[in-house]
């Protein structure tokens, strides 16, 4: 499978505990989910995500005003996006096992 | 980083174009989410080389920021609410299980119905040109003057329909869609013609005066109308122009509104005063002065006569 399909429906999981661990702006977002070895996720990819789980209310936003150019929206999680984030983690390691053994690959997924 | 409080000339034009490519979304929607691109968008020219090198082109970034974002792709720019709603509820529709058993159903009748359309379309036309109906086969309209015709009409017709149906079966196209609307226009405008059709049906080749039908005038026979009268003379030789009166010296008058039968052959006096008492009443080809058939009579079984003519004195 495309690594890029498989990351497309990780993203909301990512884009969480990445909000999860600290508060950030669109594009702080993204180069943390890049830093963590998403190295492919596209830019409009993080951006449509944040405002989607912001929709839904798993995201809460607030506007900081920024020295360097137009002010930054910053995203944090809500309690509805941690029980998502919990959710995402239990069936992300159902999943993860049973494709490792089906795979028989020697790497232990840690979540 | 750049210190510049406006965003630069690179991202202006890469936001505008991005902006473009989400023109049919709400206006809310899409400044909240370019809201979001723009400063990220300072950021990453920030750092360096050229944007859409970067980030690949405008209308790719475009689509790839709806989808994440969930917001699906409309092919066609500006679809209004209201067609979105009828869309929605066209979606509701063919997933409900009683409307799929309909449908079914009633692509199993489709025939049918393309026989119907084919005499249909012939009505609608019978009707659009005001043709005249057959008046001894009902429902069937004179093409060029006769029922025959017509009728062949009707045939081509529905061959064509059922071949259009065959070719539309099972389309999902814009023609289809085009199909079925002429098929309700030809639906609505067949009830006035098939009313035209119904009332020319039960209407006799040639009008009978109506004064004669209405009890008040004319002729009764055992309380019902007389529309003509047959004299023959005790040899058995049919009488022609027969001059009836009564007891009164009345004349015995069938259709005396001659104006009403233009078909009706009249007989005139020599001051062209025009006589209804006379019989049998004849009438008119189509279109001509001419009686085909001036003898034409009901079969009648004449009686032979012993008694011998009355002698004059």
């Amino acid at each position: 499978m495309d690594r890029s399909q498989l990351l497309r429906g990780a993203l909301d999981a990512a884009t969480l505990a990445v909000v999860a661990e600290e508060d950030g702006y669109g594009y702080d977002v993204l180069r943390r989910v890049r830093a963590a070895g998403l190295s492919d996720v596209g830019d409009a990819s993080v951006y449509g995500t944040l405002r989607r789980l912001y929709r839904s209310g798993a995201l809460t936003s607030y506007v900081m005003p920024s020295d360097e150019g137009p002010h930054r929206r910053y995203y944090g999680i809500t309690e509805r996006g941690r029980a998502q984030l919990e959710e995402a983690r239990e069936v992300w390691g159902a999943f993860s096992r049973a494709l490792s053994l089906l795979l028989k690959t020697d790497v232990e997924v840690g979540v | 980083m750049t210190t510049a409080t406006a965003p630069q000339p690179e991202v202006r034009a890469y936001l505008d174009e991005v902006r473009r490519a989400l023109d049919d979304l709400p206006e809310v929607e899409r400044d909240d989410l370019l809201v979001e691109v723009e400063a990220s968008l300072v950021d990453a020219a920030a750092e360096g080389g050229s944007l859409a090198a970067r980030l690949g082109p405008a209308s790719e970034f475009a689509s790839e920021l709806r989808s994440a974002a969930g917001l699906h792709v409309v092919a066609r720019p500006g679809p209004t609410p209201q067609f979105a709603r009828l869309r929605g509820f066209a979606t509701e529709l063919a997933a409900n299980s009683a409307f799929v058993a309909a449908r079914r159903v009633a692509r199993e009748l489709a025939p049918i119905w393309w026989v119907v359309r084919g005499y249909l379309a012939v009505a609608v036309v019978t009707f659009a040109i005001d043709a005249t109906w057959s008046s001894r086969l009902p429902f069937v309209p004179n093409g060029f003057g006769t029922a025959a015709t017509g009728a062949l009409f009707i045939l081509l017709a529905v061959a064509l329909s059922v071949a259009l149906g065959l070719a539309t079966r099972g389309l999902r196209s814009t023609s289809a869609v085009v199909v079925a609307f002429v098929d309700v226009a030809l639906l609505v405008a067949a009830v006035p013609a098939l009313q035209e059709a119904l009332d020319a049906s039960g209407r006799p080749a040639y009008i009978v005066p109506e004064a004669s039908s209405s009890g008040a005038a004319g002729l009764l026979y055992d309380g019902v109308p007389v529309d003509n009268i047959y004299p023959y003379s005790r040899e058995g030789k049919l009488l022609h122009d027969v001059l009836l009166y009564d007891g009164a010296g009345r004349p015995i008058e069938i259709g005396s509104d001659l104006e009403r039968d233009p078909l009706r052959r009249v007989v005139v006096t020599k001051g062209h005063q025009p006589l209804s008492n006379v019989f049998p009443i004849r009438y008119y080809e189509p279109g001509t002065k001419r009686v085909a058939r001036p003898d034409a009579a009901p079969p009648v079984e004449l009686p032979r006569v012993l008694t011998p003519p009355l002698r004059r004195r």
